[in-house]
């Protein structure tokens, strides 16, 4: 048989919690923010450099994305450039259906009335309230004269300035005006969510009340957050942790996905002896794809090019032996297959059928084969595995 | 429904943040008003004290000489003979002379001699409006007499009734006094009988021509006849010689050579220009520093979607209320000095709707103005700067 499983199909412990479904969920889903091949450049003629090399991220709507990386290495670019603050220059940027290099300035003016924007300097109007300042933003959205009192009162209330909200930013700390500029940009529950810094000047509590709210936002509104930040006390709270390094993403992990993957990995007598960080390694490297149910994921006979391990879903593994044809295991989440393919050279030697939509994250055979090659263990183990089936 | 009283208002919450900056700015917008009312006060002032004794004459029809620009500053003489003519004109009910000359009137005090205007009339007739004149013309019959008018300068000395001085070395009795106010030619006014005036020119040749020619004729018409075509008549016949002028034109003319024909009205029209430009430096001036202070708030808002033309709405929304803010106090101020100065210089200084209206209109146009140089810098204003 062909395939091999690393926890029984219907014994896993882990419930996955309601986040990571959505996450999965929104992974099927269009990307809200789609950037292909964008590049940026500041300057011209002879003082022209190049900040953003060839980009490309997907970012599904309720997700949270953290940006990390260096100072100048583009995140705040790349973030000006979605909250079209800056004009596209190369490649394509895509938000909420808008491709922004062929938008007009007040269709542009329009777009942004749909970002919740978090700057690092709060800048509040000086001369407005608290609940003024949140009003700006509601203002923009038409919403009824009541409503935006009751809207901007709620939201402050939720950040703790429910005694501040006629305060004007001088009477407000360094940190409740930061709250006022997160209750500003969120007041308007926007689709997409531009953060830069939001919880630096926050204390501990404060941080994690504006990052609770912007995990809410993407579980119940589907609201999108891209934020950059240094702040290690809100890390978990990222479905995805995108790093850039001069100009480009030098890492993009789904976070509570790679989560779920090392965790069904390291749950199998073949992976449970490897490094977290190889893991975590195989775990990147490995690609979401959706199979409908009744679908052919490998076919017995075809070359060995993936190895698979199933997210979500049930699939029938089936064996054919001249004319007959004999369904021989049933695979389900955290199961894995097609590594004796990669291993022998040999064709696959049984073809697997998906018994309902599944998802399935793969791992093409020259990663596997750098994984294997990464760690003797590994590769012994694994043949141990393959062999004691055989 | 939703009002713009919904809003926030944030042209109002600006300008009133800060209420130093706000007490001094509206200090430089009363100031610029108070210079423009001063300005637009004492042109205003200017033209109407030229005309003021062109208002207190009793006639139809003015006759003058073409050579004339102004009969309170160039009045040339013309032939006696053609008032004389005009009484000839089917309708015309009275037409009289009035001689209009300078002469030394001295100080009985400092004996400083000084010009002062003489009016000389004939006494039999009443050629003025003024019913307190009018009484008095009988006094004038005797000889060596004047009425002065009251609100001449007081350089001139006493001017009270039984003062005694000389007029051109010649010496007067002040039998009475009158109320006209002195104007930008003249520091004072006597009144006196063409007797007496003709007394006061010793050369012989001087005075026979003096007896010849005077400087303003008065014509009365019959109500019931048509004014237009007695003077178009009078045009024809006096073309060579003389302008024939209603009550409203000759007005219209003495207000046109002060206003255009003399440095005097540019004088006064540029200090009107000055107040306004001032008035437009310093609204800039608040308005560019508030900008300024406010530059990344401005970015802000614009980032989350307020566009260019709501931003350069609310500067020149807070400068309009500068505006008016600034032009109340700056008119009250304006009232008062225009009474003080009234009192002491005897000008006519009045506040009319037109000065109202005419300065409230610049000081809009001046703050939308400086509003809307001082917008330009909230382009600047980069929300891709922001992160």
């Amino acid at each position: 048989m062909g395939t091999s499983t690393g926890t029984r199909p219907q014994d896993s412990k882990s419930p996955p919690p309601h986040r990571k479904m959505t996450i999965l969920d929104g992974l099927k889903k269009e990307p809200v923010i789609r950037v292909q091949r964008l590049s940026h450049y500041y300057g011209s003629g002879d003082n022209k450099k190049q900040i953003l090399f060839d980009i490309d991220l997907d970012i599904r709507p309720g997700e949270l994305v953290i940006m990390t990386g260096p100072s100048g290495s583009g995140k705040s670019t790349l973030l000006s450039l979605i909250g079209a603050l800056r004009t596209v220059q190369e490649g394509s940027l895509r938000v909420m259906g808008h491709e922004l290099n062929q938008m007009t300035p007040s269709q542009l003016v329009q777009y942004r009335r749909d970002i919740g924007f978090i700057f690092q300097m709060h800048n509040l109007f000086e001369s407005l309230t608290a609940m003024e300042n949140v009003k700006m933003s509601l203002q923009l959205k038409k919403v009824p004269r009541t409503e935006k009192r009751d809207q901007a009162g709620h939201i402050l209330n939720r950040l703790g300035l429910e005694e501040r909200i006629h305060y004007k930013p001088e009477s407000l700390s360094g940190g409740q005006r930061q709250r006022v500029a997160v209750a500003r940009a969120l007041a308007t529950r926007p689709r997409v969510i531009l953060a830069d810094e939001p919880t630096a000047a926050l204390d501990k509590e404060s941080g994690k009340t504006v990052v609770e709210m912007l995990r809410e936002l993407c579980e119940t509104n589907d609201s999108t957050v891209l934020l950059i930040t240094h702040d290690n006390r809100i890390l978990d709270f990222a479905d995805r942790i995108v790093n850039m390094v001069d100009g480009r993403i030098v890492s993009n992990v789904l976070v509570a996905e790679s989560v779920a993957i090392c965790e069904f990995l390291i749950k199998s007598n073949l992976f449970a002896n490897l490094a977290a960080s190889t893991l975590t390694d195989i775990a990147q490297k490995m690609e979401l794809e959706i199979v409908s149910a009744g679908k052919w994921v490998i076919r017995q006979g075809d070359p060995g090019d993936k190895f698979y391990l199933i997210r979500k879903g049930i699939t029938d593994v089936v064996v054919r032996s001249g004319a007959e044809t004999k369904k021989v295991a049933t695979l389900g989440e955290g199961n894995f297959f097609g590594e004796a393919a990669l291993l022998t050279g040999e064709p696959r030697n049984a073809s697997v059928l998906a018994k309902e939509e599944t998802v399935l994250y793969s791992l093409d055979k020259e990663n596997f084969q750098m994984a294997i090659d990464s760690s003797k263990t590994f590769k012994e183990q694994l043949l141990n595995a393959f062999y004691q089936r055989q | 429904m939703r009002t713009r009283l919904d809003k926030v208002p944030i042209a109002w919450a600006n300008l009133t943040h800060n209420h130093k900056n706000l007490a001094n700015a509206l200090a430089g917008i009363t100031f610029a008003v108070l210079l423009m009312f001063m300005q637009v006060g004492f042109l205003n002032s200017l033209l109407d004290s030229t005309v003021q004794f062109l208002k207190i004459l009793d006639g139809d029809l003015f006759l003058i000489s073409k050579q004339t620009a102004s009969t309170s500053d160039n009045e040339e003489p013309f032939a006696r003979a053609r008032v004389f003519q005009a009484r000839r004109f089917p309708g015309v009910l009275q037409a009289h002379y009035v001689h209009l000359d300078r002469k030394f009137w001295k100080n009985t005090e400092n004996h400083l001699k000084k010009n002062i205007r003489v009016v000389a009339i004939d006494p039999d007739v009443p050629v003025f409006l003024d019913p307190e004149i009018n009484s008095q013309l009988e006094d004038l019959k005797k000889d060596d007499v004047v009425l002065v008018d009251r609100l001449s300068k007081k350089h001139f000395g006493p001017i009270t009734k039984g003062v005694r001085t000389e007029i051109e070395d010649r010496m007067f009795s002040v039998v009475g006094n009158f109320t006209l106010g002195t104007d930008f030619g003249h520091s004072g006014t006597v009144i006196m009988s063409d007797k007496n005036f003709l007394n006061l020119f010793k050369d012989e040749d001087e005075l026979n021509a003096e007896r010849k020619r005077v400087e303003l004729g008065l014509i009365k018409i019959d109500p019931a006849t048509n004014l237009q075509r007695i003077q178009e008549d009078m045009r024809k016949e006096f073309a060579q010689d003389l302008l024939v002028l209603t009550r409203e034109e000759i007005i219209a003319m003495e207000r046109y050579y002060w206003l255009e024909g003399t440095p005097v009205g540019f004088v006064f029209g540029l200090g009107t220009v000055m107040g306004f430009i001032v008035g437009t430096i310093i609204c800039y001036q608040v308005l560019f520093t508030d900008i300024l202070n406010r530059l990344q708030q401005f970015a802000t808002i614009k980032a989350i979607g307020y566009s260019n033309r709501y931003l350069v709405g609310t500067v020149v929304r807070q400068s309009l209320i500068l505006a008016v803010l600034g032009f109340l106090p700056g008119l009250l101020l304006s009232q008062v000095i225009y009474h003080i100065i009234s009192r002491l210089l005897h000008l006519p200084m009045n506040l009319g709707e037109v000065q109202v209206i005419l300065v409230l209109g610049l000081t809009l146009v001046m703050s939308a103005g400086s509003g809307l140089i001082a917008a330009r810098k909230i382009l600047d204003a980069d929300p891709a700067e922001l992160f």
